[in-house]
């Protein structure tokens, strides 16, 4: 067999998508040249094989899958708060300090202004607390790749 | 078949059968993780990963309108969500993961074969710009035709085909010095 023919052919060949049709050419040629045919066999068994592993299914119990199906279908789930809204919800309480601040500066009663600083407190440390509770995923990951950056410029 | 599968499989969901939500997740686990993971490199954001995509594929899933492959479709929304984690797509890393492409039932031969065409993807790649990385990766691993990765990536078809037949080539050259 012509070794430019088989060539060409081969280059057709390799320039089709997956599960399209052989040209006819392409075709006549395998039908007589066994050098192509064995190479086009070992090539389409090649794709079969590597496309394989990822169209296999997990088990419906996966981990993920699992997670998913919480999220989406659990009765009690909880929407997540977003950063805005943290964001906003943080400066607003500050703000509020502020003008309680502004607004109790020619207030004599000093156990009062105690009290309500006290209040204040207590609110921000439950805010913070509950911030970090809330996306701890989130500081978990940044904490991570902290860690692993300094590792990184360390080596 | 997988067509008429998913088809099926999605309007049932739509008629609120979460069952059918679940199966569909367990089809589609492996290759949703595998994009994840050439993305993100590691298993605890691989994971996150796929459970965004699975509840951002469930949110949307009555704009499906079966016009394309559910393939298509899930690892479009897949593969939008990796590139716009902007940062981490400078860390996109080809064939992260070589045992999520192991098969269980492989004889010697097959294996043989399958390491050759790691092998052969890998030095194809090596030159390559990552987002035409991931092109190679979809045909040869997720089993996605040139239109469909044109549809999920948005390059331009001849630039992906021309990438795919050098990949082709090495790995004709490989299985020749193998057989």
């Amino acid at each position: 067999m012509d070794a430019n023919k088989c060539e060409s052919i081969m280059q057709e060949y390799l320039f089709l998508d997956k599960n399209q049709i052989l040209p006819l050419k392409i075709t006549m040629h395998l039908l007589s040249c066994k050098k192509c045919r064995s190479e086009v066999r070992m090539l389409s068994k090649a794709q079969k094989i590597s496309a394989a592993p990822l169209m296999e299914s997990v088990s419906p119990d996966d981990a993920s899958i699992k997670m998913v199906m919480n999220k989406l279908f659990s009765p009690n789930k909880v929407k997540p708060i977003s950063l805005t809204r943290w964001a906003i919800s943080g400066i607003l309480m500050l703000l509020l300090l502020l003008v309680f601040g502004l607004a109790s500066r020619n207030l004599h009663n000093q156990d009062l202004q105690l009290a309500f600083y006290l209040i204040f407190a207590g609110i921000i440390t439950v805010y913070g607390a509950m911030f970090i509770g809330c996306n701890l995923d989130f500081f978990v990951k940044k904490i991570d790749s902290f860690s692993e950056s300094r590792k990184i410029s360390l080596a | 078949m997988t067509q008429k599968r998913d088809a099926y499989l999605v309007s049932s969901v739509l008629k609120g059968n979460k069952k059918a939500f679940e199966i569909l997740m367990s089809l589609y686990k492996k290759r949703i993780y595998a994009l994840g993971k050439n993305f993100f490199k590691n298993v605890q954001d691989s994971e996150d990963y796929v459970q965004e995509v699975f509840i951002k594929a469930y949110e949307n899933l009555s704009s499906f309108k079966g016009e394309a492959l559910f393939s298509t479709w899930i690892t479009r929304i897949a593969y939008n969500l990796a590139i716009n984690a902007v940062n981490r797509r400078k860390d996109f890393l080809p064939i992260a993961d070589e045992t999520l492409l192991e098969s269980k039932v492989l004889s010697p031969e097959e294996e043989l074969i399958r390491k050759t065409t790691i092998l052969a993807v890998q030095e194809a790649v090596k030159d390559l710009p990552e987002k035409y990385s991931i092109c190679l990766e979809m045909y040869f691993f997720h089993d996605l035709s040139y239109k469909q990765i044109e549809e999920i990536t948005n390059l331009p078809e001849n630039t992906i085909k021309s990438h795919i037949f050098r990949a082709k080539k090495i790995l004709r050259t490989k299985l020749k010095e193998v057989y």
